[in-house]
């Protein structure tokens, strides 16, 4: 029998406040994780072992409360005022029950600085890129090309610098080339988190700017068949947005869950506040299929999703040689231009990315959990020039002028080991093998590599005080197949390189916490880095790689303060990262002479680079629903090696912004509006004899409103918001955007997201009925 | 114990299986069945109206665009005074046998032009093939080249743009498909 619960009825305003302890030690518990079943609602519980839950409803709740080493508790009862509850968990005994079981726990990153965006800050941003999503993150901007094509980037850094961890496995796309964009439908995220800094020590040692979880919600463990519908629906490209997500779990089976998620999204032309882009429209097909056993002492996951899409490239920006670039840069409009439509013409990229998730945990003893993960990526990468061959039978193929497809395996092993005397810990081994090949035209070189790294972390936790350490070592292989210019040449390539890193976090009271982090990071000379060779067509330059490059080595230094108080919060962080042999394209002289003319040549060189900077987030709180918040992202960027600033860096960023959350009023809740302006300087920090075909782009700044609210209708919650970007409709260009040389941002955007969450309990029959 | 160490067992062979099936040596035959289509070769061919005397003046870039420097770049030797119908070859002579790149330009003739220009010597240009655009447009695989009185070093500039559908006798329209600045000498 299948009953609509009550999600959620008239008195929502509820809180529980608690405190976790350990049974037998008395001693407060930290990072136990409390969710609301029914709401899906979860924290953590800080250092002290407190945890606060907001906006419940009256009526009866499951707390479902886990923590690592101990099995998880629900708790059922009836709510009907605010509540204080103390849980006590045993840490010792390994008892056999009906109710779920632990799987092994995301390592914490407490000593490192972390932003996360959760639910409520997502459901903000649904429609927008991965790249557009993590850039409310102060710290964290976006390399774009064009307006379809959005990277991360994190303290100045980007592509391969950043590790993106797809549910749990490296997103291994064709992340080298600055116009490729991540190969994720951020719709599967319930969180998205971001670790700015070198030194995540358990993802791979190649993070030197940072890392990037990308995690879907738990499976759900009631009984039962929940979901959620979202729409999101925008009117400068007039672009739509669908995605559904259904799970289930059944009460037969309490081992078996399920979940089936898809999203399709469809824009066209981008506006620009004076005209259209022509060819920036977008379609992609998402989906992925989550199958999940989970038993007391081991599990298992299945996991495979799809990603699809082809992306218009603004017709302007594909060019013949550097006198095309230059006229093109003088016109002050694109110097195509075209109406709306939603039709994708050539220019255009066609990207498909797969990967198959194996998942097994199996506790080992009393002594710990072991966590197995096998992966299998597959990603194929068609770029279509907007020039077609000459020959018209050859045209009429229709055929990609590139085509690379990259095929990855990885394998993770991580054990972690339950707290002994204050000390928790985990030790691990990550492998990966990578077959690349390429079709048509050349970019860069057929190769494979196996790479393997080993790592130990521990952790030391004593009241308001823990240390962190670990140390790590990874091997690579590189084998590169060249098949071109008459350089037939096998090349191999090793590399053995420790690192390492160290933390503290203190908490100086129960406000206020103060954390340091120093590690260090390598990542070796990608194949493009080491072996591109012929002109982009994109950049109209020549790009000339090196094969001599050494890895880069990044030591990186963070420190921060938290303090969340009743009036005001404050996150101050600072940060040094200092990275020796830092790869970046070098111009060079003379251009190269070729018969469509002369293209400015770029070479792959190595400096020693400083990169310094803040990210400093506050927030008011004056009244009882009102916030002032203020977010900075400062860096400044040099180059040791040549003693000045280094190119294509972000430059300084300001988003300031006022919201009031109103009262419930009858079915309407959670009702908030706010506007914000952001903005962003012109980059002054770039080198004196700059070779940029243009000067950075004027400072701008950008108004920015956004309003929701939750419609409460007896049984079912629909949560509707609204954004617009740019509200002005200034025109404006943006230093890390690659079609700044041709085209203005978006103008106006507004936006219509619609989130029906929805949950039918499976009632359980019993003998009587 | 058992279940769990034969789950254990199961799925590490599972790993190890998949893993051994497909880390595979790339394929690195990645061009033998794409016809990718590359301007290597240049030739100008003038043929002098008083005395028929055929001259050639090649450019030669067996990497197309790529970042080798040309193999053969002549300059071109011509008499003051005189008159030449100029026409231009275009190969891909990359391929063997070479390819044709200018039968596929005149059969594309209504999205191509030609344009020619001088600096430091006299040369005047003009057009003597014409697409079907209505009036037709000027093509240029075939040229009357009038060369001025004056004698002495300078360039001929040859540029053809590809212009899909936006043909309209403008150099600065369209993609860049050749742009060779040729050394000239008049004599």
């Amino acid at each position: 029998m299948w009953q609509l619960t009550i999600a959620q009825n008239s008195a929502c305003t509820i809180s529980v406040k608690g405190k976790v302890m350990d049974m037998n030690s008395i001693d407060a518990l930290e990072d136990v994780s409390i969710a609301v079943l029914e709401t899906q609602q979860g924290v953590l519980t800080d250092a002290f072992g407190k945890f606060q839950l907001n906006s419940l409803c009256k009526g009866k709740i499951t707390l479902s409360v886990s923590h690592i080493g101990c099995q998880t508790q629900i708790f059922n009862f009836d709510l009907q005022r605010d509540t204080i509850i103390k849980i006590k968990l045993d840490h010792t005994e390994v008892e056999l029950s009906e109710v779920q079981v632990t799987e092994a726990k995301k390592e914490s990153h407490s000593t490192q600085q972390v932003a996360t965006l959760e639910t409520k800050q997502l459901e903000k941003l649904r429609g927008l890129s991965l790249g557009e999503s993590l850039s409310k993150i102060s710290g964290v901007t976006t390399l774009n090309t064009g307006s379809t094509i959005s990277k991360p980037v994190i303290h100045g850094l980007h592509s391969n610098r950043i590790l993106i961890l797809n549910n749990g496995v490296r997103l291994e796309g064709q992340q080298w080339g600055s116009e490729h964009a991540p190969e994720i439908d951020p719709f599967m995220a319930q969180q998205l988190s971001v670790i700015k800094g070198a030194s995540s020590l358990q993802y791979g040692s190649d993070a030197v700017g940072g890392v990037i979880l990308v995690e879907p919600n738990h499976l759900p463990s009631q009984p039962g068949i929940g979901g959620e519908f979202n729409f999101a629906g925008y009117s400068n490209n007039a672009e739509g947005n669908f995605s559904a997500t259904l799970e289930g779990n059944h009460a037969k089976v309490p081992a078996l869950s399920w979940r089936v998620q898809g999203t399709y999204k469809r824009s066209g032309n981008v506006r620009s506040p004076n005209y259209w882009q022509k060819n920036t429209g977008v379609e992609e097909g998402d989906f992925s299929v989550t199958l999940a056993w989970k038993k007391e002492n081991y599990g298992f996951e299945i996991f495979y999703s799809r990603f699809q899409t082809k992306l218009g490239i603004l017709s302007a920006s594909h060019l013949g040689n550097v006198d095309d670039l230059n006229s093109a840069i003088q016109s002050k409009t694109p110097l195509e231009l075209s109406g709306f439509t939603y039709n994708i013409g050539r220019p255009y990229q066609n990207v498909a990315h797969d990967m198959l998730k194996v998942r097994a945990y199996v506790k080992t003893g009393k002594a710990g959990v072991l966590d197995i993960v096998f992966a299998r990526q597959f990603n194929l990468r068609k770029e279509y020039d907007k020039h077609l061959p000459y020959n018209n039978l050859l045209a009429k193929k229709n055929l990609p002028g590139f085509q690379f497809q990259i095929q990855t395996l990885t394998l993770d092993l991580i054990w972690q080991h339950r707290t002994i005397k204050n000390f928790s810990g985990t030790i691990g081994f990550n492998g990966m093998t990578q077959t690349n090949e390429f079709k048509y035209g050349y970019f860069i070189p057929a190769f494979w590599n196996f790479s393997g790294g080993v790592f130990a972390i521990e952790k030391w936790r004593k009241k308001n005080l823990e240390l962190e350490a670990g140390v790590r070592l990874d091997y690579k292989w590189l084998q590169v197949f060249m098949n071109h210019n008459g350089d037939n040449g096998t090349y191999t390539f090793n590399y053995v390189v420790p690192s390492g890193s160290m933390g503290i976090e203190y908490h100086i009271n129960e406000n206020v916490k103060w954390n340091a982090n120093l590690g260090t990071a390598w990542r070796a000379p990608q194949a493009n880095e080491l072996f591109a060779n012929g002109l982009h067509h994109g950049a109209a330059s020549v790009e000339i790689g090196d094969k001599t490059l050494k890895p880069e080595l990044a030591y990186n230094f963070t420190t921060g303060i938290q303090a969340t108080t009743k009036y005001f919060d404050a996150n101050v962080a600072l940060y040094e990262n200092v990275i020796s042999h830092f790869i970046y394209l070098q111009p060079v002289l003379p251009s190269t002479l070729t018969i469509r003319g002369e293209f400015p040549t770029y070479r792959f060189n190595q400096s020693n680079v400083s990169l310094t900077g803040s990210d400093i987030d506050l927030v008011a709180k004056p009244i009882k629903g009102l916030e002032l918040f203020s977010k900075t992202s400062l860096l400044f960027a040099y180059n040791l090696t040549t003693a000045d600033w280094q190119i294509q860096m972000p430059p300084q960023r300001f988003e300031n912004g006022i919201r009031y959350t109103l009262r419930d009023f009858k079915h309407i809740k959670e009702t908030y509006f706010g506007v914000s302006i952001i903005n962003v300087l012109q980059q002054k920090l770039i080198p004196q004899n700059d070779t940029d075909y243009a000067v950075p782009p004027k400072a701008y700044w950008l108004l920015n409103f956004e309003a929701g609210f939750k419609l409460q209708l007896k049984k079912q919650a629909i949560h509707f918001s609204v954004t617009v970007t740019n509200m002005a409709n200034i025109s404006y260009r943006d230093y890390l955007d690659r079609f700044r040389y041709f085209t203005d941002k978006q103008g106006v955007n507004a936006a219509l997201r619609v989130r029906v969450p929805f949950f039918f309990e499976q009632k359980v029959r019993t003998k009587n009925n | 114990m058992d279940k769990i160490k034969n789950t254990f067992y199961a799925l590490a062979a599972l790993v190890i299986i998949t893993a051994s099936l497909h880390s595979c040596k790339p394929e690195t035959n990645n061009c033998d069945n794409c016809e990718t289509e590359l301007i290597t070769t240049v030739i100008v061919a003038l043929t002098d109206s008083a005395t028929g005397a055929v001259t050639h003046f090649v450019f030669r870039d067996l990497d197309g665009d790529g970042a080798n420097a040309p193999v053969q770049f002549d300059t071109i030797k011509v008499l003051a005074n005189h008159t030449y119908t100029g026409s231009l070859l275009v190969l891909d002579e990359s391929k063997s046998p070479a390819d044709t790149i200018s039968n596929e330009i005149l059969e594309e003739a209504n999205d191509h032009q030609f344009f020619f220009h001088s600096h430091d010597v006299t040369v005047g240009f003009t057009y003597l093939d014409f697409d079907s655009h209505a009036p037709p447009m000027p093509i240029g695989l075939s040229t009357k080249w009038s060369i001025g009185s004056t004698t002495g070093n300078g360039k001929v500039h040859i540029l053809l743009k590809h212009q899909p559908g936006i043909k309209d006798g403008n150099e600065a329209t369209g993609e860049t498909d050749l742009d060779i600045d040729f050394n000239a000498l008049v004599q």
